[in-house]
C-alpha cells in the first residue's frame, strides 16, 4: 500500500471552505526592493510611503491567528530589507503558524538566513526565473542568480526547507528543463511554476508574456518536467494560473491516491493578501484598484474578512458571471474562469481566461489558437493593469479549416465558436452564512480528463467510464501486488546478508 | 472511480508549498525500483567480487602447480 500523505497546513478541508478561514495569508511586509524585475506586477522598489510600524504588524499577527490562518508566506519587495522582518516571523511563529520566506535573494546573506532561522523561519522560496544571462537580464541586476543559487544552497544548509518559484514567459519556456537540473542540483525540493501575468512592469515589457496558443506546447513539456523531477526528488507544484482540466489536470494538483482538480479561484474564500500599508486583498497578486477589501488601520482584519464585499466575489461568483468561451465551457461551473489575477489584468475583468489548457486544446481541434496584443499601458503604479485584445485567428497552414468553422459559428449567431456540450452539476447553493464546498469531479481513467459525476460515457474520448474505471482499477491492483513482491524480495535478501557472520565468507 | 481529493490552493506570488510529498503507487513505484536497485548494485560489488576472487584462485593454483 503506499504511504499516508502528510498533511501540509495549507490544505482545505470542506470545514475551511464552509467557514470561509484564511489558511493561507500572503504577506508583502515591504514594498522596498533591490532588484529590477522586468516582470514585476508590484514595480516593488521604493518603500510604500506609510508602512505599517513594528507594533501594527505584530498585531497583524495575532488577529492573523484569531482567524484561523495555519500559513503565512512573507514576501516584498524584498521582506528581509525591513529591519524587524525577524521580529515579525518569530511572532508568527509564536502562534504555532507555517512561516516561509518567499525573495530574489540578493544579498541574502549566511547571516541574514541564520538570524531567521534563529527566529523561527522554516521555509524559503527563492525565485529563478531563467538559466543566469536570462535571470539576470530579468530581474535586472548582473549576478543576481548566481546569489539567488547561492541562497538556495545556503538555505539548505542553514536547515530551512527550500524551493524555487519560477515565471514562465515567452523567453524562459525554452530553459525550463535546464533550470530544473540546477535548482536540483542546489537543493530545491519543490518547485512552483506560474505564468508571467500582465501586469505593473510586465505590462511595459508585454513580449514577456507567453501566448495563449503556446500552452500546446508548455503543458507536456511540464509533464515530462513533473515526472523528471519526482523521480529526482523535486516535487513540481503549479500555480493557479497554470491548469485548467486538460490531460495532465490530475498531475498538478493531486499528490497522493486522490485525483485533485482546479476547484476555481479561492480568492477571499480561504487566502487572503495584505498589501505593506495595512491594504487587505483576497489575493496577493491582485490589483489593488477594484480588490482592495480595506486597510486594517480603518477596521479590523476580522471585520473586513467578514464583511468586505470587494474581496467575496471569490465566494459568490457562478457561472453567470462569466463570459467568452468560459461561460460555456464544459467545466464553466468549477473552474469559474480560473485565475482571476490573469484575467482581470488582461481584459479588466475577470471570467474569462485564455490561458486554459483546456481551451486552447479545443480550439485546436478545430485550427484556430489565440493570442493577446496589448491595447494600453499600465499606469506607473503598484499592481496596475493595462488593457489586451483577445485574438481568435487560425493557425497557420489551417486557414480554411477555421474559415469553415468560422461562417458556421457566425451563421447559427454562437458566441463561443467551441465548447463541449455536457451535463452540469445542479447549482445546490450553500446555505446564507456557509462557504461553497468546491466540486469534485471523476477522472476519466481513458483519457485522464476530469468529467462530472454520473456521465456513463467520457465527453472528451468516449470511452464507457465505468469499463474505464475498472480496468484501471486492475492496473492498481497488479501494481499494488508487484510493489508487495519486489518489497518482500528486498526484505528477503537484506535478512539474508544480515544473517551472513562478517568474514564468515574467508 | 477516482474522487477528487484535497483542495491545495497555490497563491502566485507566494511561497511554494513545502509541506507537500509526493505519494501514490508511482512514488511507492520509484521508491520500490530504486532500493531494487540497490540491492542489484550490492549484489553486482559480490559478482565482482566473486569474478576477482575466482581470477585470484585460478593464479594461486597455477603459482602452486595445482
Amino acid at each position: 500500500m503506499a504511504e499516508p500523505v502528510r498533511r501540509p497546513a495549507r490544505f482545505r478541508s470542506e470545514e475551511d471552505f464552509r467557514r470561509h478561514v484564511p489558511v493561507h495569508v500572503v504577506w508583502e511586509i515591504t514594498l522596498a526592493c533591490n532588484l529590477k524585475c522586468q516582470h514585476c506586477g508590484s514595480r516593488a522598489g521604493r518603500p510604500r510611503p506609510n508602512e505599517l510600524s513594528t507594533e501594527e504588524c505584530l498585531d497583524v499577527v495575532r488577529q492573523l491567528a484569531r482567524l484561523g490562518t495555519r500559513e503565512i508566506s512573507l514576501i516584498g519587495g524584498e521582506a528581509y530589507l525591513r529591519r524587524d522582518w525577524t521580529e515579525i516571523v518569530r511572532a508568527i511563529r509564536g502562534h504555532g503558524m507555517y512561516c516561509a520566506m518567499q525573495t530574489g535573494a540578493r544579498n541574502l546573506t549566511a547571516e541574514r538566513i541564520a538570524e531567521a532561522v534563529e527566529a523561527g523561519l522554516q521555509g524559503i522560496g527563492v525565485s529563478i526565473d531563467g538559466l543566469p544571462e536570462l535571470h539576470d537580464e530579468l530581474r535586472g541586476v548582473p549576478g543576481s542568480y548566481e546569489m539567488a543559487i547561492q541562497a538556495l544552497r545556503m538555505a539548505r544548509a542553514a536547515g530551512l526547507r527550500t524551493s524555487v518559484n519560477s515565471q514562465i514567459g515567452a523567453r524562459s519556456m525554452e530553459q525550463l528543463p535546464a533550470i530544473m537540473d540546477r535548482i536540483i542540483e542546489a537543493g530545491a525540493t519543490h518547485w512552483q511554476l506560474q505564468l508571467t501575468v500582465a501586469m505593473g512592469n510586465a505590462v511595459d515589457n508585454d513580449a514577456l508574456l507567453l501566448q495563449p496558443y503556446q500552452l500546446l506546447d508548455l503543458m507536456p513539456l511540464l509533464a515530462r518536467l513533473h515526472h523528471e523531477g519526482s523521480s529526482r526528488g523535486l516535487l513540481m507544484v503549479v500555480g493557479n494560473n497554470i491548469g485548467y482540466f486538460g490531460p495532465y489536470e490530475h498531475l498538478w494538483r493531486s499528490l497522493s491516491q486522490d485525483f485533485s482538480h482546479w476547484t476555481g479561484c479561492s480568492a477571499g474564500q480561504t487566502v487572503i493578501g495584505l498589501e505593506s500599508d495595512g491594504t487587505v486583498k483576497g489575493c496577493p497578486s491582485l490589483a489593488t484598484v477594484g480588490y482592495a477589501g480595506g486597510n486594517i488601520r480603518d477596521l479590523s482584519l476580522e471585520d473586513i474578512w467578514n464583511t468586505s464585499e470587494a474581496l467575496h466575489f471569490g465566494r459568490l461568483r457562478s457561472v453567470e458571471d462569466l463570459w467568452g468561451f468560459c461561460r460555456t465551457c464544459y467545466y464553466a461551473e468549477v473552474c469559474r474562469g480560473g485565475c482571476t489575477w490573469t484575467a482581470d489584468s488582461l481584459f479588466g475583468r475577470p471570467g474569462n481566461n485564455p490561458y486554459c489548457h483546456h481551451r486552447t486544446l479545443e480550439l485546436e481541434k478545430r485550427g484556430l489558437r489565440e493570442r493577446v496584443v496589448k491595447l494600453r499601458e499600465a499606469p506607473k503604479k503598484s499592481f496596475a493593469t493595462g488593457e489586451f485584445e483577445l485574438i481568435l485567428e487560425a493557425i497557420p497552414g489551417r486557414e480554411a479549416e477555421a474559415g469553415q468553422l468560422a461562417a458556421a459559428a457566425r451563421a447559427s449567431g454562437s458566441e463561443a465558436l467551441v465548447h463541449i456540450g455536457g451535463k452540469r452539476r445542479p447549482s445546490a447553493g450553500p446555505a446564507a452564512d456557509e462557504g461553497r464546498v468546491p466540486p469534485s469531479l471523476n477522472l476519466c481513467h481513458a483519457c485522464n480528463r476530469f468529467l462530472w459525476p454520473g456521465e456513463q460515457n467520457c465527453p472528451h474520448c468516449g470511452a464507457d467510464v465505468a469499463k474505464a474505471a475498472e480496468a484501471h482499477a486492475e492496473e492498481v491492483r497488479h501494481r499494488r501486488a508487484l510493489i508487495a513482491e519486489v518489497e518482500e524480495l528486498i526484505r528477503q535478501a537484506k535478512e539474508n546478508r544480515a544473517g551472513q557472520p562478517e568474514g564468515a565468507a574467508v | 472511480m477516482a474522487q477528487s481529493g484535497d483542495p491545495i490552493i497555490i497563491p502566485l506570488y507566494g511561497v511554494a508549498i513545502h509541506e507537500a510529498v509526493c505519494s501514490g503507487d508511482l512514488a511507492k513505484m520509484r521508491a520500490v525500483a530504486r532500493q531494487a536497485e540497490e540491492h542489484l548494485q550490492q549484489a553486482g560489488n559480490v559478482s565482482a567480487a566473486l569474478e576477482a576472487l575466482k581470477l585470484e584462485i585460478a593464479k594461486a593454483e597455477r603459482k602452486s602447480g595445482g
